[in-house]
């Protein structure tokens, strides 16, 4: 039965790396790319355990720094820290669909919000507004959209394997 | 460890954190990639290029079916384009008579002679929206060395910043932190260009500044490089002058509209030295 979510998972993973360094970039309707992956890690720490989701994180923001990015562990870091928070925070409260939506999108901000500041830091200029409000925001909100939609997905796909919580 | 990673995964998770900050703060700046870099990259390029095509094909797809005036736009624009081109072709056909003549004469090389130029297809965008680089599938193998410049037919495009084997990674001019020396092609007066002019959180173009005084510029004046600071190499076209800075703006002179689209990059050419 554990095949049947690592292999679900597996697929998940592969998909995400795809569609955050070759595809969503590419469609990039209104300039706004959701992260996939951050959605997927925080749906599979919902749905099974902060165990795989730290697998995910882990692994999924290495290999797409490694694919695009300059600072490689970064992503990784960050989807992590996102992992524990989220762990901390469902372990003692109960959590509706639309409210773990939200709290996707509230931690995917966080992340976009600490990859800003850590382009400030290596010494790239932008308007801090500009990048929160028109970048960090809609971006976040897309991406609990797909941790939503993760959720949906496998749910039925997995039932009987998603922990009760 | 299996216990550990039972009992204590927050535990481990931060650790791993703290790790992966530690290998982020070791590989900011730095130029040339690792081994397991260039092996994991070269095995999952070619998967990512296919998976790039296939996203140009669904997207070529839905905008022939929705918006087939697009199509129509963009092929009276094309067909402009190639006339341009035929015309321009003419001229450089001629120009580039004279110029060998002059340059045997005077016996030294051209600067634009000096450069070979390699196609290398764009196989992935970064995903920090505030680093603005992309990757192409070539790299040193291909005799592509840091700092080398990137253009495509509507302009340039960035310099190289990272080189694995078999790709490279380029910042785009589209970053903050980009500089090229260039010139108003028909007055000759030299500036610097870098640096964006934004509008409610989006581009209009770039920064045109520390031009002469005297400096005649009008809206619509074409801009190249100049050839000075030795990667782009001079005359390479840049962009037109889109508006003008009001005489109080004591940040930029003038405001630059590069023709290149960032944003659907597919092929970049990567300017070669002819050492390599």
């Amino acid at each position: 039965m554990a095949l049947k979510k690592y292999f679900t998972l597996a697929l998940a993973f592969i998909a995400a790396l795809f569609l955050d360094t070759a595809v969503l970039p590419k469609w990039n309707l209104f300039h706004l790319v959701p992260f996939v992956m951050l959605a997927l890690m925080l749906a599979a720490e919902r749905l099974f355990s902060l165990q795989d989701a730290i697998l995910i994180g882990a692994f999924g923001g290495l290999l797409e720094d490694i694919l695009c990015e300059n600072m490689i562990g970064l992503t990784s870091a960050l989807c992590l820290l996102a992992a524990v928070a989220f762990h901390q925070i469902t372990q003692k409260n109960e959590l509706k669909p639309a409210i773990a939506g939200l709290l996707f999108a509230a931690l995917a901000f966080l992340l976009e919000a600490a990859r800003a500041l850590a382009a400030y830091v290596i010494g790239m200029r932008f308007s801090v507004f500009g990048a929160l409000v028109y970048g960090a925001f809609p971006r976040a909100i897309l991406t609990g959209l797909w941790g939503l939609l993760f959720l949906a997905l496998f749910r039925p796909l997995l039932k009987g394997q998603v922990d009760s919580q | 460890m299996r216990k550990l990673w039972r009992n204590r995964p927050v535990l481990i998770a931060l650790l791993a954190a703290a790790l992966f900050l530690a290998l982020a703060a070791l590989t900011v700046g730095r130029r040339t990639a690792s081994r397991a870099e260039d092996m994991f990259s070269t095995a999952v390029l070619p998967v990512q290029e296919a998976v790039s095509q296939m996203t140009d094909a669904v997207t070529d797809f839905f905008t022939r079916v929705f918006y087939p005036s697009a199509i129509q736009e963009e092929n009276e624009r094309l067909t402009r384009l190639v006339s341009a081109y035929e015309r321009r072709l003419i001229l450089y056909e001629a120009m580039e008579q004279e110029n060998a003549r002059l340059t045997e004469l005077l016996d030294y090389a051209s600067a634009s002679g000096d450069f070979y130029f390699l196609t290398a297809p764009v196989t992935a965008r970064n995903l920090n929206p505030y680093v603005d680089t992309i990757t192409i599938r070539a790299g040193s193998r291909n005799g592509i060395t840091e700092q080398m410049a990137a253009v495509t037919a509507q302009g340039i495009v960035g310099r190289i910043i990272e080189v694995g084997a078999t790709y490279a990674k380029i910042r785009t001019m589209e970053n903050e932190d980009m500089r090229i020396s260039v010139m108003v092609e028909r007055t000759r007066d030299e500036g610097m260009l870098g640096g964006l002019v934004m509008e409610n959180g989006q581009m209009v173009g770039l920064k045109l500044y520390y031009l002469p005084k005297d400096a005649d510029i009008q809206v619509g004046d074409t801009i190249v490089t100049s050839g000075l600071g030795g990667i782009f190499p001079k005359g390479l076209y840049v962009g037109k002058v889109i508006f003008l800075a009001d005489e109080d703006n004591g940040e930029y002179d003038a405001c630059v509209m590069s023709d290149v689209d960032f944003e659907h990059l597919e092929e970049v050419l990567v300017i070669l030295s002819k050492d390599n």
